[in-house]
């Protein structure tokens, strides 16, 4: 209940649209079933003025009904209009405010957050919010007007008639749809699980379909699937029979009350009470009524889905914000790492042991060790993603040491300044759905056509560019054309060129490149930070041009192992030595 | 073109059409029961109309003459309304279980058509082999297979019988509607061809609009989980807060977009529902001065004004159902595109005995749309030992190995096996000769003893040893379930070292006469490195390995290693070889 009024809370801005809405549909609703009431009620009427000859106003009731069609037609049009322009506002509201509250999480709960799993049902989560209003709230809202209503309606007639017609609505629109919950929901939660298993298998088996076929389990392989789908569609068709039984018992309640009113009414209509068109109006008023609550069904079947949507959501962004005390401006970009010891948040290991660095204005500085080693940990903290220094310093008691961008704790530094300062291309590095420019823009709002021809000649990537009709302007990623993993790789290089930072670093640079490229990027980029006066951090396995590199530092589990000039380490390190044994 | 993707849409909508045959009637019986229960429907409000009649105009007669025989006509109408109103309760008691029938059987319809559709795709995939599934994409083809297929329910189930409703329904109304009073029937006749006419002008605009404006719709929508997945590196960018505010630009043009097309389709409604209110509410005003002047019976009368909404209503379901229509074509361009295209057979039976040899003649390939992968590329493969693969990504490697194992045949020049062509006739039979190990190695659901002998007939013991071989003894014994432990999605996790080690299990299992490897890049812990290397090597000494190499000291051991660049070999033999000659392997090794 809490998360509901939550949700109606973020609707705010947009609530004044959505009741119009609500009262248009309201007003549609009501429109078509009096059409046929009154239809009925007039034909009568006049069936009896013809047998009696007696005269009656008859124009009046032919103007309501003319004017009931138009009404109902309209209406429909106008309220569609309305409730999905609603809609539509309050999804770019509700993206805008989800997107807003997740920004300081990322990265610091990637841990947690870290599968695309993960992200994916967080924009899942926002799209079922997005039907919230349409098929959830309207469809309560306007039950809850226009049943009291017609009840109402009925009321003047039969009393006996408004209330059997109050609980056959009610039992429509909330007993049944509980009900259908209560017995589907074992058999919901199978199909959830089957719809993973297949998926899982299918992505699985296509993915291995090599392996599948060098070992002649084609045939068993696709067995399973077809079981897996027998499996599936048989709890599918539960579904589909409980919810098709629930429409049969839907339609006999309907057009049994309507004949069960029609025998209450009989007994009034000998002793006069009720005249005969009101007689005919009122069981077509019935057999209608029903149009009131048509759509509870599906939205009772939807609550409970939109609101744990929007529980996952607030669960995520009610998270406990990352320290950030930052407000100074940097001033000089010498970068030194105290006594640093360093472990993620709930996690028992220390990813960082002790760790004496310094990085000077201008040095080109290499650090290498297999993965794990707290290579990627050592960037994080750089780029301030997790607090360390007199942030935690007080909170947390594994969490000791400094680190220090010219003299100054970084997490007294501001973010903006902090990542104004040091760029990075990072190995998780995204590129996104848009043109080759756009995500050239990303690092770079202001960068010129002739700067970003640059960059991309510097990573060999211009001739690929000239090569595309639509040149820079070529839409990348999932909805357009798509990079190669060395393609990629070497466009955020070139993002990372674009940055008009004083360190730069490049976590595994290299990674997926022909060695031709390999080469060609890395003097490259050398020379780029030569020209820019830009100190250079390259985090690598791979032994390419080590020997260009100030200081080379060797990490293993979270330590400095070593540091020293390429000859140096060459000649005494051995994990260095194997490294140099790849190709 | 627009003459091309008309005859295309054409042959899609017969494709889909043509599918009905795998629901097994179940399709034709879910719309013979909702026809009929559109039959009963007009049986039904004729005796609501008649029952409504009789009370009225009794209680007239009654209150006209209130003589004698008042007893005598109360009792005919005693015995007359109970027998009318069991035959009401029974029409509609039929029609709900007509209905609930109708459901049931078009979904199971469905349902079948789709398992159907998914094992026919399945095979054909498989048919076709990892060439054709890299090319089109493994996850695009998972997603096909599962999603893609499933978008086809609402067609079968939802737009098709609506189809066949629409011509039957109203067309049953009109025939009872004529004879009784031909002026109303004039009425729905006239309207009823402007339904289809109005929706089929505005179904194409929206439609080319549609169209229009599809690609833009969808790079909006991905964008939003772009934001969300680089959150991270717009935060790098220092541009998160810039992004942010721009969604809320986004969502909004991404709804006046959807709106734009909306528009549309609430105006095709607009205009069905306009029709559709005008003429009822028309009929009722006719009927109502015709009755006045006594020119019809009021049971008739009331009738006709029942069954007008009815005569609507399919036409409205079907404006519902035209989303299913559009939703269902589209996935199945992508299905009738792969089931379309000619079956390869598979029927030459070859028995390939020890000692293989395998020799590449003077053979190329060329994917679609690209320069050569492999250009007049001669290697024998025909005695034990191993066999390195190098050069850099492009260069080939894959497609050599490919063309091995006989997943793509070549555009030019032969692949034999003891002299026998390799073709896609005889693939099945050779693959029973080899051993595959892929860079990440694939774990499948089921028991760790299934992943190693592939089959759910393994034998116990051979599995044991084929742990054994490949270092993971231990591991199991550790298990509680032993070689019955589930791994794979939702089971126990096995590491990288452990799943390459299952790989290798595998092979020792199924002692493959060649076996083909591409090994691992990804940093597998040095003990397991060690075992993988030792065994392979071990393997190599009565058996033909042949590996993509990636490592310097995998290739040092090797028999033969071949330097493939640009799809060319551009040198081979050993080790040392290789050195003297100088040449690219030498400066590779000399950094």
């Amino acid at each position: 209940m809490k998360i509901f009024f939550r949700l109606i809370i973020l609707f705010k801005p947009q609530l004044p649209l959505m009741l119009l809405g609500a009262f248009l549909s309201v007003i549609t609703v009501l429109a078509n079933i009096s059409l046929l009431a009154v239809s009925g009620w007039f034909i009568t009427l006049m069936a009896i003025a013809g047998t009696t000859g007696i005269t009656v106003n008859y124009f009046t009731p032919a103007a309501i009904i003319r004017f009931l069609a138009i009404v109902r037609t309209a209406g429909r049009y106008a309220e569609r209009m309305l409730t999905h322009r609603a809609t539509f506002n309050a999804l770019a509201h509700l993206r805008h405010y989800f997107y807003q509250q997740l920004e300081p999480l990322l990265p610091y709960y990637q841990l947690d957050l870290r599968s695309g799993d993960l992200l994916a049902r967080l924009q899942q989560d926002i799209d079922n919010l997005d039907n919230f209003y349409l098929r959830v709230l309207l469809p309560i809202v306007v039950a809850l007007i226009s049943v009291p209503i017609v009840c109402y309606a009925l009321a003047i007639f039969s009393q006996t008639i408004a209330l059997l017609m109050l609980s056959t609505l009610l039992i429509v629109a909330i007993v049944l749809p509980v009900i259908s919950y209560l017995v589907s929901t074992e058999l919901a939660k199978e199909k959830t699980h089957l719809e993973g298993h297949l998926t899982t298998e299918l992505v699985n088996g296509i993915g291995a379909i090599k392996t599948l076929l060098v070992y002649q389990v084609g045939i068993s392989y696709q067995r399973s699937i077809a079981n897996i789908t027998r499996k599936y569609y048989a709890v599918r068709y539960r579904l589909v029979k409980i919810n098709a039984g629930l429409n049969a018992i839907t339609f006999l309640l309907i057009n049994l009350s309507a004949l069960a009113c029609l025998f209450i009414l009989l007994p009034q209509l000998s002793s006069g009470e009720v005249d005969s068109k009101s007689l005919v109006a009122v069981i077509l008023l019935v057999l209608v009524s029903f149009e009131t609550v048509s759509n509870m069904p599906l939205a009772l079947q939807l609550l409970p889905q939109s609101l744990a949507s929007a529980a996952r959501l607030f669960a995520i962004i009610d998270k406990e914000k990352p320290i950030d005390i930052g407000v100074e401006a940097i001033m000089r970009s010498d970068i030194h790492f105290n006594n640093l010891t360093f472990s993620y948040p709930e996690q028992k290991n220390k990813s960082l042991v002790d760790i004496n660095l310094s990085i000077s204005a201008g040095e080109k500085v290499a650090i290498i060790g297999a993965s794990g080693a707290g290579k990627s940990t050592l960037v994080n903290l750089l780029m301030g993603f997790w607090p360390t220094g007199k942030a935690v310093s007080e909170t947390n008691q594994y969490n000791n040491g400094l680190i220090t961008i010219g003299e100054r704790d970084l997490s007294l530094i501001k973010r903006e300044s902090l990542r104004e300062h040091i760029a990075l291309m990072s190995q998780q590095g995204h590129i996104f759905d848009a043109s080759i420019a756009d995500n050239l823009r990303l690092a770079n709002d202001k960068a010129t056509f002739e700067e970003m021809r640059e960059v991309c000649q510097l990573v060999n990537l211009l001739d690929f560019i000239d090569s595309l009709p639509n040149g820079l302007d070529t839409w990348l990623g999932s909805t357009g054309t798509g990079l190669s993993g060395g393609q990629a790789q070497r466009l955020q290089v070139a993002q990372l060129l674009l940055r008009s930072a004083s360190v730069l670093i490049l976590d595994e640079p290299t990674k997926g490149l022909e060695r031709r490229n390999e080469e060609l990027v890395m003097s490259n980029i050398l020379a780029h930070v030569k020209k820019n006066k830009q100190s250079l951090l390259v985090i690598t396995h791979k032994p390419l041009m080590l020997d260009k590199m100030d200081k080379i530092i060797v990490m293993e589990h979270g330590k400095i192992t070593a540091q020293g000039s390429h000859q140096q380490l060459y000649s005494s390190n051995t994990y260095y030595q194997t490294l140099l044994n790849y190709f | 073109m627009t003459e091309q993707s008309a005859k295309q849409k054409k042959q899609v909508n017969s494709w889909l059409k043509y599918q009905r045959k795998y629901a097994h009637g179940k399709l034709s019986r879910a719309i013979a029961f909702g026809s009929l229960n559109g039959l009963l429907m007009i049986l039904q409000t004729g005796v609501l109309a008649y029952l409504i009649d009789l009370f009225i105009f009794a209680e007239t007669d009654v209150s006209l003459n209130k003589s004698e025989i008042t007893a005598v006509n109360s009792n005919v109408i005693f015995n007359d309304t109970t027998l009318i109103i069991i035959l009401l309760v029974l029409v509609i008691c039929c029609r709900a279980a007509l209905g609930y029938f109708s459901e049931c059987y078009s979904r199971r319809g469905a349902m079948d058509i789709k398992a159907n559709i998914r094992s026919r795709l399945l095979n054909r995939l498989f048919q076709f082999g990892p060439a054709f599934t890299q090319t089109k994409g493994s996850a695009k083809l998972a997603n096909l297979l599962h999603q893609g297929i499933d978008s086809l329910e609402d067609y079968f189930a939802g737009y098709l019988p609506v189809i066949a409703y629409c011509a039957v329904i109203p067309i049953a109304i009109l025939v009872a509607v004529f004879p009784v009073d031909w002026q109303s029937g004039l009425i729905l006749l006239v309207t009823a061809p402007m339904v289809p006419f109005f929706m089929i002008l505005i179904g194409h605009k929206a439609q080319r609009l549609n169209e229009e404006h599809w690609s833009k719709l969808q790079r909006m929508s991905s964008h939003f989980l772009d934001i969300i997945q680089g959150l991270t590196q717009l935060k790098i960018f220092n541009a998160s807060r810039r992004e942010i505010a721009a969604v809320k630009k986004i969502s909004d043009d991404y709804g006046d977009e959807t709106m734009g097309i909306l528009k549309i389709a609430f105006l095709s409604s607009f205009v069905l529902e306009f029709l559709a209110s005008i003429s009822i509410a028309l009929v009722a005003v006719i009927l109502g001065f015709r009755l006045y002047y006594g020119d019809v019976d009021y049971l008739l009368a009331l009738w006709v004004l029942l069954l007008a909404p009815e005569f609507y209503l399919p036409f409205r379901q079907l404006g519902a159902q035209y989303h299913a229509k559009m939703a269902g074509v589209t996935a199945a361009e992508d299905l009738v595109d792969i089931l379309n295209s000619p079956l390869l057979s598979n029927s030459q039976e070859i028995i390939f005995t020890d000692p293989i040899s395998i020799k590449l003649e003077q053979v190329d390939y060329a994917y679609p749309d690209r320069c050569n992968a492999l250009t007049h590329v001669d290697i024998e493969f025909s005695s034990p030992g191993l066999y390195a693969v190098i050069g850099e990504s492009g260069s080939g490697k894959s497609t050599l190995i490919d063309m091995v194992l006989g997943f793509i045949a070549p555009s030019a020049g032969k692949v034999t096996i003891n002299g026998n062509r390799l073709s896609s006739e005889n693939r099945d039979h050779w693959l029973k000769h080899c051993g595959w190990i892929s860079q990440q190695a694939q774990v499948f659901y089921g028991s760790l003893a299934f992943n190693v002998g592939l089959s759910e007939t393994y034998q116990n013991e051979r599995v044991i040893e084929a742990l054994e071989k490949s270092g993971l003894a231990d591991f199991v014994k550790n298990l509680e379930l032993g070689v019955e432990t589930i791994i794979g999605e939702g089971g126990a996790g096995l590491s990288g070292g452990q799943i390459q080690r299952l790989a290798l299990a595998r092979v020792f299992y199924h002692q493959p006469d060649v076996l083909i490897l591409d090994e691992p890049t990804s940093h597998l812990d040095q003990n397991t490195e060690e075992i993988v290397t030792a065994s392979i090597n071990e393997y190599a000494e009565n058996h033909i390995v042949i590996v993509i190499a990636h490592r310097l000291h995998t290739v040092i051991g090797a028999k033969n290693i071949i330097v493939l660049e640009q799809g060319k070999v551009i040198e081979s033999g050993n080790h040392q070889a290789l050195l003297e000659r100088n040449g690219y392997y030498a400066q590779q090794v000399k950094i």
